[in-house]
């Protein structure tokens, strides 16, 4: 009884809190009125409105190429990061390096955005490039601020497997390419997938540091949905939240499908 | 050290070297630097005077960074906001996290999802959700109006509530997941025994549970504090004019103003506000790297 | 290839390591350290937590590499050699099996370079040696921790290491597994006939499994030698202690000669014992009596040697056995293991005066 007037009271507001407002744009991107006031019928004409808005389109696709790029090279740069602070015991310049990998979590988003713009800047007048900004520097961007979750989500999985299990496959003759190919990849795979996921979220989800870096023509995802919420919001960005929104839910879903069967599979 | 762990080291470090270390000081060098027209729109600080490199600082940007109120006033309202957010967050997130770790066991990880999940659908996307809950022609002033309780729309876009409501709808998990990690790792036996030893359900709320979930607290607070410092999107889409955060401020004196040293000053300003909560956040224990280090 | 091939001209031992030391931040773990271990010898390393038993036995698998010193493994020199260039395999205390790989695919791991069919024949034959037939497509976490163990050692075994190494083998293994595991082990090492060596802090264990021991203290070897050697010989009050239960009395040396020698304890009595005295006459020496080798006499004429008298002070009944603490007449207690021979009809009552004596055999005399 206690506990369930604990769990009653002390979620139910801030569940609602959480979801009202994506259960009520959800809902309004079904309303057939260009007013958000009001429930004028159901209609997709907001969907359809989506699909033929080109400059949304065009921006997406250039987003989810981007996240893809950027968050296999977080994946890269990441992995090495996470395996050196879990396998390496001591080595020059450890609390350095500990201090360094940790920034891109605390520092805001303006002040890494910023400082990168800078460095393009200063490099092509330096060594001429990057010529144009666009996907190249964002993607660079992107890459330095989401490889430190990877090194984190790797350094706490490798923490979490017998370092034994590695020496043995040294004692069994592996020299070390095959030690980290046949152990420690399979092993912090599962770390990898989440951490490549994570990467690709925050990438798409970034405005700030990709509108610093951006150059002319190369317009994120983000960059138009803001400069068109800057006029106001439209059924049309409702729509498009749904569906990023069923996106999100169907991943979730396969990847739990894909959770249960190997579970079982384990049995 | 074994040769093969050079690579695995160096690419890393070069990474954070060129990408992070440099930018920053490139921030610093030209935050003392004076705005000129000409692309880059700054006059060099390194010049090159018979073969010797000269470093000209130029403190003026600090200068006025100190004497204008209106910089020293977003620093400061950027801490408040940040604070009382963070603050928001623990009262709403704190009863969160202490019911999900008191749930059943099967239900914990389906509740901590179903508070994760909004957060995957995108920050832009939940921006926008709430200004057409908060305009005058949103569904809130809607409501209010059918029912009858007001007559005409009240003012909730563009103004501090819709700023702070927004910051703690985007941060609240960033208080709920260490709050949660503290307080589910807590031995239920103690809070048993508290009761056992004849403490009230606030007493025992008092004197153990909250005390042992103050590392949770600190963290969970620092983790919504310092984005929140810097936050650009949500004081520009949902604050009014007036909520000049020193994320904005900066944002403007770069892409409005073009005036790129003073930009670099209020970005070296704003790391030296976050300097104190993330060392904070570094002695809360939620370390996230090196609990194994030497 | 045979025993006399070892190495060369000289008949060198299977294993040898010589002077080896290994420092971690300022702490010798190895401190100049000698070994010899025959081949097919089942040679078991003990002692107490940072003697340096591990890390001995990780230096002579590879994973450590020695400050000074080499190891040398059938006439070849390994001290540089990597863990994966190594005859050696080890069973590790973890057992440090795959998880993401299949029972077979664990055994066959170290098989690289082998025909196909070959990898197949021997994972076949080791997972048979084992007894662990049908197994092969689990996964390790699909398996008890007896079959895990097994797993390990199969996986171990599959290179046909010149030696191997096993690192507390048993001790994840509850008490009535432990025990029926190690005698197959032991058989299992020789039938196999290769080199085995074990580190473990389980002094019955090593008594049990060993064809020698070695008692290791503070990163050297403080006694080599055969079970019954150590247990009945010990070199050292450290190894009559940490090799079961001891009684060390202290007394002065009044005669000796090869035969024997006659010390005056200094809590009174004196004691015969069957070997010469390690000290010159007038000189101080540790006596060390097992608690097993006391019996129980009725009291009598205290003045002959190898009898004290003695009060019960606390028995204690542990079901094969009764274990009684008597106290000499100035108050040194005394340690006495008795097997329940008729049941409990004599439990002797506390306060009980008894007589304590023992063989000249029984008592080791120890330099003090």
């Amino acid at each position: 009884m206690h506990r369930r007037a604990l769990l009653t009271l002390g979620l139910l507001p801030g569940l609602l809190f959480l979801y009202l407002p994506i259960i009520l744009l959800v809902l309004f991107s079904f309303n057939d009125a260009r007013l958000l006031t009001g429930w004028a019928g159901f209609s997709w004409r907001w969907y359809a409105a989506l699909w033929h808005d080109r400059a949304l389109i065009e921006a997406a696709l250039l987003s989810l190429q981007v996240a893809a790029l950027a968050a296999t090279g977080a994946t890269l740069v990441g992995l090495a990061a996470g395996l050196a602070l879990a396998r390496f015991a001591r080595f020059p310049g450890r609390a350095a390096f500990t201090a360094a990998l940790a920034a891109p979590l605390v520092l805001p988003d303006v002040l890494i955005g910023l400082s990168l713009l800078l460095l393009f800047v200063a490099t092509e007048s330096a060594i001429g490039w990057p010529h144009n900004r666009g996907v190249a520097t964002i993607v660079l961007a992107h890459v330095t601020f989401s490889l430190s979750y990877v090194a984190v989500v790797v350094q706490a999985r490798l923490a979490d497997t017998d370092p034994a299990l590695e020496e043995a496959a040294a004692d069994l003759g592996a020299p070390p390419w095959r030690v980290f190919l046949a152990v420690t990849l399979p092993l912090a795979a599962p770390a990898l997938l989440s951490g490549w996921l994570l990467a690709f979220t925050l990438s798409l989800d970034d405005l700030v540091v990709a509108s610093f870096v951006s150059g002319p023509g190369a317009s994120t995802l983000p960059m138009v949905v803001f400069s068109s919420l800057h006029l106001g919001a439209t059924p049309e960005l409702d729509a498009l939240a749904t569906v990023m929104l069923a996106i999100c839910a169907a991943a979730l879903a396969i990847a739990g499908r894909i959770g249960v069967a190997r579970r079982r599979r384990r049995l | 050290m074994k040769l093969w762990r050079v690579p695995v080291l160096a690419v890393p470090w070069c990474w954070l070297l060129v990408f992070l270390v440099a930018p920053l000081a490139i921030v610093v060098g030209i935050s003392f630097a004076q705005p000129a027209d000409g692309i880059p729109p700054y006059a060099p600080v390194l010049a090159w005077h018979d073969g010797w490199p000269i470093l000209s600082l130029d403190p003026a940007n600090y200068a006025v960074l100190l004497q204008d109120r209106f910089y020293l006033a977003a620093l400061l309202r950027s801490v408040v906001v940040a604070g009382l957010s963070s603050l928001a967050c623990l009262l709403l997130g704190y009863p969160m996290a202490l019911a999900i770790a008191r749930a059943p066991a099967a239900w914990r990880s389906r509740l901590l999802l179903l508070v994760i999940l909004p957060f995957w659908t995108g920050f832009l996307l939940r921006v926008t959700a709430w200004i057409g809950l908060l305009r005058d022609d949103g569904w809130i002033n809607g409501a209010l109006l059918a029912v009858g309780l007001i007559h005409a729309p009240l003012r909730l876009l563009y103004t501090d509530f819709a700023m702070y409501v927004g910051i703690v709808y985007a941060y609240l998990p960033f208080m709920i997941l260490p709050l949660y990690a503290r307080l589910s790792k807590l031995d239920p036996a103690l809070e048993a025994a508290a009761g056992d030893l004849g403490e009230s359900p606030v007493g025992v709320f008092l004197r153990v549970t909250w005390p042992l979930s103050r590392p949770g607290v600190l963290a969970g607070m620092m983790l919504v504090f310092i984005p929140a410092v810097g936050e650009y999107v949500i004081p520009e889409l949902l604050g009014g004019p007036g909520a000049q955060t020193i994320g904005r401020v900066l944002w403007t004196e770069f892409f409005d103003n073009h005036d790129w040293p003073m930009a670099s000053a209020v970005a070296v300003a704003l790391l030296g506000v976050l300097l104190v909560p993330a060392a904070l956040l570094q002695r809360s224990g939620s370390r996230r790297f090196d609990d194994r280090g030497a | 290839m045979g025993p006399l091939q070892g190495g060369g001209l000289t008949l060198e031992p299977h294993l040898r390591v010589r002077g080896v030391r290994k420092h971690f931040a300022d702490v010798a773990a190895l401190d100049g350290l000698d070994l010899d271990v025959q081949r097919g010898e089942m040679f078991v390393l003990v002692g107490g937590s940072g003697s340096g038993k591990t890390t001995l036995l990780r230096c002579i698998a590879g994973f450590e590499r020695p400050d000074d010193g080499t190891i040398r493994l059938a006439g070849r020199d390994m001290t540089a050699l990597p863990p994966y260039r190594r005859p050696v395999n080890t069973m590790f205390q973890s057992y440090a099996l795959f998880p993401h790989l299949s029972v077979a695919r664990n055994v066959a791991f170290g098989l690289r370079g082998l025909p196909r069919g070959e990898v197949e024949a021997r994972v076949a034959e080791m997972l048979g040696l084992v007894r662990l037939e049908g197994y092969g497509e689990r996964r390790p976490d699909q398996l008890s921790g007896g079959q895990q163990q097994r797993v390990a050692l199969a996986r171990a075994l599959a290179r046909r290491p010149e030696l191997l190494l096993l690192d507390e083998p048993l001790s994840a293994l509850d008490r009535n597994l432990r025990e029926a595991t190690r005698q197959e082990l032991s058989a299992l090492q020789r039938r196999l006939g290769v080199t085995f060596v074990l580190v473990t802090h389980d002094q019955e264990e090593a008594l049990t499994l060993a064809t020698r021991i070695g008692v290791m203290q503070a990163g050297r070897l403080a006694q080599v030698g055969t079970p019954a050697d150590i247990y009945e010989r010990p070199a050292s009050r450290f190894v009559a202690e940490f090799l079961g239960a001891a009684n060390i009395l202290r007394g002065v040396v009044r005669a000796s000669d090869a035969g024997g020698a006659l010390i005056a304890l200094s809590t009174g009595g004196q004691v015969q014992s069957a070997m010469p005295a390690p000290a010159a006459v007038g000189h101080p020496v540790d006596v060390v009596l097992r608690p097993e080798r006391l019996t129980l006499v009725p009291a009598g004429p205290a003045a002959q040697p190898n009898r004290l008298d003695a009060r019960v002070a606390h028995a204690a009944y542990r079901g094969e056995a009764l274990s009684l603490t008597l106290h000499l007449a100035d108050g040194t207690a005394l340690r006495v293991t008795r097997p329940l021979g008729d049941g409990l009809a004599d439990l002797p009552a506390a306060g009980e005066a008894l007589t304590v004596a023992w063989s000249p055999a029984a008592a080791v005399l120890l330099t003090a």
